[in-house]
């Protein structure tokens, strides 16, 4: 086979092993692609760390005597158009340090709704904590359910 | 039997996001799961979005008022106080296609409903809110009021003013939900409009209704919730460069 | 070894199908309609009002018709020999080319649509959105690296482009067709509105890959490792039959048990360092008999000027046999045997083979040139034993010994009168085979008794 043939194959190979092993965010799983932890108050850039938990159910009872002061509080899954949002809130203290995406759409066409979406609305969320609230009366957004769902989680995210 | 120990659940019901967290330890979850039973319920009976929702069919004209559940013609019964009350400014059937929507007053409805539930279980501390519309008894933590922030009608996200209660209900009304979902039987001409309305009461159903018809009436709208023995009426003016909290007198 | 063996052995027959070419045109079309029917329940049309709505549709039918089009080009080409037998590998890679740049472009539109509806539904500018489609969509990046090679594919078969590329370079890129399907599978059953949530879609999407693999990989890889070793097929001579033409010499085991007709040919694969990885296909110039195969080669190209030099002992990989010059296409007492060029071979081997009775078998040979004649003592010996007739029409055009085309309809006629009412087997270059077509047409001969083979397209 003539050297071209051979240079041509060669690089075909690494060609493909590349593109196989790009992975799209939502197939990183989410643990890498929404979680980062912030202790303190606004700022969301930081890289993001590997390893996943697993997804919370609706019901979480803050257990009193393990970790008191801790508390994870997973919004209602919420379906609209392009599939179904579930937020989680990490409090420690009363004072949310994590806001992640339990599910978001990432099938499709709305994978890309929820790499826009929901770092933007993370970002906001984390600067509005500082007023010690309890729970927030007020219409809420149905723009996006992520929104939702977190408001329902924000509403008892302060104690 | 498993109790509930500081328990919060959220579930989507009505559309909206709501949320039940409950403070008393020894109250069994089972009454947790009737509370929310009870609001999917309402939501079948009430709902504008399901066409097959008693609502929906009586508006189609498909059952007559007399087929309905004692229920609903209790709720439209108060609908019409409350439409005579309020001069028209609140009124079920003021959609621009005439169908019937009682979704302002059916959901306080619905909640306190949820919320005698978990009384009758035992639970003395607790707050519910629904999408917005609160229900709250006792106390978060003991010797401290909730706190509840009314969400800044123009910032996403930031709160303009926080009130503390122990026992009753709020609501608020404004143009800030997606669309304009007060849609006025009675024109104004909006130069002396409520950026947002908030009614704190006894009773979620009139203080959804209150704020409802309250906002819509414009400034006049505060007093007139004033008027009412028990509930009492906060809003707030402004625009972009800012915004100013009323508080009736009173 | 030149010698002509006085008893034929009887090789046993290829099999063949009673498949019809309607049969395979039915099936080809009736999957794609069902493909069609398949995105119409899943609501395809229903998504034409939402805003984006037309372009995601019409990128969804683009792309399930594109791949499904690329999918039938793997099976045209698959070499299969019910294809082979029913249609001729000619008319196969005739519509392999039409088919080949329709499937370039639905796929080029599945790409366009899909970026712009979705565009439209998340108001972002084409650009942005494609950006989102290749970094945030689940092996689409690999898709898309996969539509660039069939682009590639077909940029580079337009005719224009064809001619300027050597052979072995456009063949090798044609191969990279391969591989594009490969990576496009991936993303269709994840992202695919209509694989995603129907498991049944998926299960059939994935069948039709496991067919046309399996045919794929039977006939292109399977048949020929068999053939090899079962009859471990070996270049036993090599001889110079005329100046740039000879003749390899073929033995191996078991012989007597390769099926295979007269007028086939094989795609063959002379193991040398150089030849390996090249395949050309050339037909048996000797009927089949069991103890070697023939096959007769001019040179034209740098890889047929290799061949001269074969080596005895060179293992040989053959792929086939195909070819629709056969007896089993025969409709008639009468034959017509027309050559051109080394295009003599495959009519050599049916001059033994078919059954003809005295009297009722011409054959027509046109060369250039009295060097380009091979196989004339065989031909004569063959013509006189079996009671037939032939004529060699050898020279140039315009010259004083011919002034004027043999081969042309009036020169037809005179050479074999009864031409109307015989079996026609044709073999030569394509400008040739081309001008006596025309002059058959002329001659009103019916197209079902002109049988041909062509080994360019």
């Amino acid at each position: 086979m003539p050297k071209r043939g051979v240079i041509s194959a060669l690089l075909t190979a690494i060609g493909v092993v590349l593109l196989i092993n790009f992975k799209t965010p939502s197939q990183q799983g989410f643990a890498a692609f929404n979680r980062q932890t912030v202790t303190g108050t606004t700022n969301t850039d930081g890289t993001a760390s590997a390893g996943g938990t697993p997804p919370p159910t609706a019901t979480v009872p803050p257990t009193a005597a393990a970790t008191p002061t801790t508390k994870t509080i997973t919004g209602p899954a919420i379906s609209y158009f392009f599939g179904t949002a579930q937020v989680q809130v990490t409090l420690e203290n009363g004072k949310i340090t994590d806001v992640t995406a339990v599910q978001l759409p990432n099938e499709g066409q709305s994978a890309w709704i929820s790499q826009q979406v929901a770092p933007i609305l993370r970002s906001e969320v984390l600067s509005a904590q500082s007023a010690q609230i309890n729970l927030i009366s007020g219409a809420t957004y149905t723009s996006a359910a992520y929104r939702q769902s977190l408001q329902a989680a924000l509403d008892q995210a302060r104690a | 039997m498993t109790l509930a120990t500081g328990l919060l659940r959220v579930e989507q019901i009505m559309g909206t996001a709501i949320t039940i967290d409950l403070r008393d330890d020894g109250v069994p979850v089972a009454a947790l799961d009737e509370a929310f039973a009870s609001l999917v319920r309402a939501d079948a009976r009430y709902s504008t979005y399901r066409p097959d929702s008693e609502v929906s069919r009586l508006g189609r004209g498909e059952m007559v008022l007399a087929d309905c559940s004692l229920e609903l013609r209790q709720v439209l019964t108060l609908a019409e106080q409350l439409r005579v009350d309020s001069d028209g400014h609140f009124d079920v059937r003021h959609r621009a296609d005439g169908a019937l929507d009682p979704s302002g007053l059916v959901k306080g409805w619905a909640v306190e409903e949820a919320a005698w539930i978990l009384d009758q279980a035992g639970a003395r501390n607790y707050a519910i809110n629904a999408g917005g519309d609160i229900v709250l008894r006792g106390e978060p933590e003991p010797g401290q009021p909730w706190r509840v922030g009314i969400r800044h009608p123009l910032l996403a996200e930031a709160v303009a003013h926080v009130l503390e209660l122990r026992t009753g209900a709020v609501a608020t009304s404004g143009t800030y939900e997606r669309g304009e979902h007060i849609s006025r039987p009675r024109a104004g001409d909006g130069s002396r409009d409520w950026l947002s309305l908030t009614v704190v009461g006894p009773s979620l159903a009139y203080a959804d209704a209150y704020a409802t018809a309250g906002f819509a009436m414009g400034h006049p709208g505060l007093a007139w919730v004033n008027r009412h023995d028990g509930y009492r009426a906060y809003g707030m003016i402004g625009n972009a460069s800012g915004v100013r909290w009323i508080e009736g007198s009173n | 070894m030149a010698a002509i063996p006085t008893t034929l052995a009887r090789v046993p027959m290829p099999r063949t199908w009673r498949l019809k070419p309607i049969d395979v045109a039915a099936l080809l079309v009736g999957n794609g309609l069902f493909i069609a029917a398949m995105w119409w329940r899943h609501g395809g049309l229903d998504q034409i009002p939402t805003p984006g709505g037309p372009f995601i549709a019409a990128g969804q039918l683009t792309a399930l018709l594109g791949t499904y089009t690329a999918l039938v080009q793997l099976v045209l080409m698959s070499r299969s020999p019910w294809l082979d037998q029913l249609f001729g590998m000619h008319r196969l890679a005739a519509w392999h080319r039409w088919i080949g740049f329709a499937t370039v472009w639905l796929l080029l539109g599945h790409g366009a649509f899909t970026t712009i509806g979705y565009a439209a539904i998340g108001h972002t500018s084409p650009i942005g959105e494609l950006w989102l489609l290749l970094t945030t969509f689940p092996y689409v990046l690999m898709a898309t690296a996969g539509m660039a090679m069939l682009i590639a594919v077909g940029v580079t078969s337009v005719r224009i482009a064809r001619r300027k590329l050597a052979y072995e370079t456009w063949h090798g890129i044609h191969l990279y067709g391969y591989l594009a399907i490969a990576l496009a599978t991936a993303h269709q059953l994840v992202v695919g509105s209509d694989f995603m949530h129907d498991p049944v879609a998926r299960i059939y999407w994935i069948s039709l890959y496991v067919a046309v693999a399996a045919m794929v990989l039977t006939f292109r890889v399977g048949q020929p490792i068999a053939i090899s070793l079962r009859h471990r097929l070996r270049v036993a001579n090599v001889v110079t039959e005329a100046p740039g033409v000879v003749s390899v010499y073929l033995v191996g085991c078991r012989l007597e048990q390769l099926a295979v007709r007269a007028g086939q040919y094989f795609v063959w694969r002379f193991l040398t360092r150089d030849g390996w990885w090249r395949g050309h296909p050339f037909s048996l110039s000797a009927a089949p008999n069991g103890e070697y195969l023939r096959l007769t080669i001019k040179q034209s190209g740098d890889y047929t000027r290799l061949l001269q030099q074969l080596r005895p002992g060179t293992r040989v990989f053959a792929e086939g046999p195909y070819g629709v010059l056969t007896g089993a296409r025969r409709t008639r007492p009468h034959l017509l045997l027309i050559a051109g060029g080394i295009g003599i071979a495959p009519l050599r081997a049916l001059l033994e083979e078919l059954p003809v009775a005295r009297g009722n078998l011409t054959l027509l040979y046109r060369a250039s040139d009295w060097d380009d004649v091979v196989f004339r003592d065989e031909i004569d010996h063959l013509v006189e034993q079996r009671g037939g007739l032939v004529r060699y029409l050898v020279g140039r055009r315009g010259t004083r010994e011919m002034p004027t085309d043999p081969l042309q309809a009036r020169a037809l006629r005179r050479l074999v009168p009864d031409i109307g009412r015989r079996d026609i087997y044709l073999c030569g270059s394509i400008q040739m085979m081309e001008a006596v077509e025309e002059s058959l047409e002329i001659l009103r001969v019916p197209p079902a008794q002109i049988h041909t083979e062509r080994f360019s397209y």
